[in-house]
This record gives structure tokens, C-alpha cells and sequence, in this order.
């Protein structure tokens, strides 16, 4: 197996269906005439390498596992009994169904396309007296906190050098960061606090996560009212008036 | 006052997320029929090669934006805006997109794996929404796509998708020979 196909990400190939295709494409076999043999063995092999790489391998990989051994035995005994009666083909439901697949993804490739193209239309943001917003619960986007976490965490990435990926010890607690980042709104209650201001760039990432835990909190008691900045880099922690913290 | 003058600046307040022709016609006291008739006139006259903005019309909404030969430009003066969409959020909203309304198990069997997380977060972009009950054991959720999905692609309407991809079988693919007289589609 290739290395190239070991570097794909969980989250970019995130089906049995997604492996299956790559792995026919890449073997350059006809997808109407799949050597079930081989595809399995490198199915197996892959599953493999997920676990030794220590990826959490999805249920539905086991199930295709499951699926492809059956059919293969079904392929060996058709090959032995050989009584030149016409047999459905045992591998015809997985084609079908990789074909569908295919269709789709190819059907998402394009629609990205226009989503690209259409990105390149800008529009401004509706100028609103920010006082004025209240978010109502149901309305909360994570969308946009996740957005502002995935930025967060790529700058953090060009200013540290650290592994990011080894934890050695916990430090910070949720109480302990909820009261400063209080402290913090409650400081200067004119000045916008934005969520980077809380830490320096050169800060652990225990310390990030355990801000930005403590402010969803926050926001969850409506002790802070988060808003999003322009641009979506940042957001911005506010206090709410008469709300008390114990 | 010119009707289509008041529209144009309503538009551009309303800024990214766009107006509803309903809105439209709410706070300009005028029918749904004139302020779609001067919609037409205000996205025909911005494609003028001498304008750098753009009316859109994408369903109901009705946004105004720069144009995309200016983007490279434009992008320096604004913040760069990334997709917010993981390829499995994509593909689970092209699933939809082609077949509509659709339950949460019908994505999955396309696509071979639980498409649940993905869906919610679909949702709570406002790309798609929960459109009824399958009158089915359990009544699951049905989901379609909004006029906001319509604009982050930048498609009019629903008949403006392209045709989904048809998969033709290779020359040496035995197989299934019949196959290319069999499914073509009906003339």
C-alpha cells in the first residue's frame, strides 16, 4: 500500500464507501469487475494501518469488513461449483452501491466549485447597534465558535512549537478560569474583551481549551453574552447586565 | 422616489444576510409582484460591465455583493472568508440537495455512513432545514435545502442544479454489457 494513502485524513474519508473507491482507483481496477480477493486484502491491510495509527475506526468499516469476507466466500464457491449456471453476481449490490456513491461525490465536487466561485462575492456586514442584538438560546451558532477555535489554533500553531498533541498535566481548572475571565469582562465593562486577549499566543493549550470551555459556560448561565467579529477571527465577551455571579 | 432606487438601498443594508422579497415588500408598502418585477430590473442592471457591485436573486432572497472579478482586490480590504463546510458536510448536503426531502437514514445508505452530526451542523448554518415528518414507523425527520443553500452556491433555484453525474461503464467492463441500452435515460 502506498504511503499517500495512509496520509489521507479521517475527516476528508470518512466512509467504507470512500476507502473502497480510493482503494479501486488507485489498483486501477474496472469498478464492474472488482477482484474481490485483492480489495479485501487491502481493505484488511488499511483497517490495520487506521489501528496501529491509532485512529478510531468507525463501525461502518467493520460492517463493509464483514460485508466484503461475505461475498468473497460467496465468489470462491461460485468459482468452485462452476456449473455454468447463470448466478447473480454476488459483488452486484456493492457495485451498485459504490456507483451511487460516486455519483454524489462527484455531484459534491462540482457544487463545491460554484461554492468557490461564489465565495469570491463579497458582501458587507449589516451595520446594527450591537447593544441591540440579544442571541436567544436557539439561535446559537457553535458553527461560529468552532470557526473562531479552528483560527485560534492555526495561529497558535505558527507561533508555538510545541506538540500540541501531548497533555501532561491538567492545570487549569474551569472555576478557576470562569472567575478571571469574569474579572477580566468586569474590568473595564466599556472595552470589548476579545476571546484572544485572555491568553498569550505562547500559552499551553490546556489553558486555551479551558478558557474557551469556561466561556461557553459563561454564555450558557447568560453570565456573558458573546458576539461575533467582523471577519469572523475573534469573538467578543461582553457582561450581562444584571446578571450576578455567585 | 424611485421604486427600484429604495429596493437597491434596502439590499445593500441588509447587508450579508440578505433580504426576502416579503421583507421587501413589508417596509417598502409595495405588492410582492412590483418589488419582484423591480428585483429583475435591479439584477439585469447590475451585471452592467460598469457596476462593481452585484444583485443576486436566490430563491426569495435577495442579496447584493461585489463582483467576482474583483475578488483578489476585494480580499485585501476584508478579512479572507474560508468555507465553513468539511467534505463530509458537503457531500451529505448534495444528498440532500438532489433528493429532497429525504430522512437522515436514506443520506446514510448513500453515503455508508451516519450522517447525523453533519446534518445538525447543516442545520445550524442554515443551509438546510426539517421540512416534515416521513410518514414512516418512527415519522423521521425530512430535511431540503433553504434559499440560503441556493445562495451559498449561487444557484437561482432548484431546477438550476446541475444533473447528477451519470456513470458509464469502462469499454472492457464485462460485466454488466446490457447495461448502456438498458438504464439510458428515456428520451
Amino acid at each position: 500500500m502506498s504511503n499517500a494513502t495512509l496520509k489521507i485524513h479521517l475527516t476528508d474519508f470518512d466512509g467504507p464507501l470512500e476507502l473502497l473507491l480510493h482503494l479501486i482507483k488507485d489498483s486501477e481496477m474496472d469498478i464492474y469487475d472488482i477482484n474481490i480477493k485483492e480489495i479485501t486484502d487491502q481493505y484488511f491491510k488499511y483497517l490495520q494501518k487506521m489501528k496501529e495509527t491509532q485512529l478510531e475506526v468507525a463501525g461502518e468499516f467493520f460492517v463493509m469488513a464483514a460485508k466484503l469476507m461475505h461475498i468473497k466466500s460467496q465468489w470462491l464457491l461460485a468459482e468452485e461449483i462452476d456449473d455454468d449456471q447463470e448466478e447473480e453476481d454476488p459483488r452486484a449490490d456493492l457495485v451498485e452501491q459504490l456507483l451511487e456513491y460516486k455519483r454524489y461525490q462527484q455531484a459534491s465536487h462540482r457544487l463545491q466549485k460554484r461554492e468557490r466561485q461564489q465565495q469570491k462575492l463579497h458582501t458587507i456586514i449589516p451595520s446594527r447597534r450591537n447593544q441591540d442584538v440579544e442571541i436567544a438560546a436557539h439561535e446559537f451558532e457553535v458553527m461560529v465558535l468552532q470557526n473562531a477555535w479552528q483560527r485560534i489554533i492555526r495561529r497558535k500553531r505558527q507561533v508555538n512549537v510545541g506538540p500540541l498533541n501531548q497533555i501532561e498535566e491538567w492545570r487549569f481548572s474551569l472555576a478557576d478560569q470562569a472567575a478571571f475571565i469574569i474579572d477580566q469582562v468586569q474590568q473595564n465593562p466599556t472595552q470589548p474583551l476579545f476571546f484572544s486577549q485572555l491568553f498569550s499566543p505562547r500559552s499551553e493549550p490546556e489553558e486555551i481549551v479551558t478558557d474557551f470551555l469556561a466561556v461557553l459556560t459563561l454564555a450558557k448561565q447568560q453570565v456573558v453574552r458573546i458576539t461575533q467579529t467582523q471577519g469572523k477571527t475573534n469573538f467578543i465577551i461582553e457582561s450581562r447586565k444584571n446578571k450576578h455571579v455567585n | 422616489m424611485s421604486i427600484s432606487a429604495q429596493l437597491e438601498a434596502l439590499i445593500y443594508a441588509a447587508g450579508a444576510s440578505g433580504i426576502e422579497i416579503k421583507q421587501l415588500a413589508q417596509i417598502s408598502q409595495l405588492s410582492m409582484a412590483v418589488v419582484r418585477e423591480n428585483v429583475v430590473k435591479l439584477v439585469e442592471a447590475s451585471s452592467a460591465a460598469d457596476y462593481g457591485l452585484v444583485i443576486q436573486q436566490n430563491g426569495d432572497l435577495v442579496t447584493m455583493s461585489t463582483k467576482p472579478e474583483y475578488d483578489q482586490a476585494v480580499r485585501k480590504v476584508l478579512n479572507d472568508d474560508d468555507s465553513l463546510l468539511t467534505p463530509a458536510m458537503l457531500e451529505t448536503l448534495t444528498i440532500v440537495a438532489y433528493q429532497q426531502p429525504i430522512t437522515r437514514l436514506q443520506v446514510d445508505e448513500v453515503r455508508g455512513v451516519n450522517s447525523s452530526v453533519s446534518l445538525k451542523n447543516l442545520q445550524s448554518l442554515g443551509l438546510i432545514i426539517i421540512a416534515g415528518q416521513a410518514d414512516e414507523p418512527g415519522t423521521p425527520n425530512l430535511y431540503r435545502t433553504t434559499d440560503l443553500f441556493l445562495r451559498a452556491f449561487g444557484l437561482t433555484d432548484l431546477q438550476q442544479l446541475p444533473p447528477l453525474p451519470v456513470e458509464q461503464p469502462t469499454s472492457d467492463g464485462a460485466m454488466y454489457p446490457a447495461r448502456n441500452d438498458d438504464e439510458g435515460e428515456p428520451e
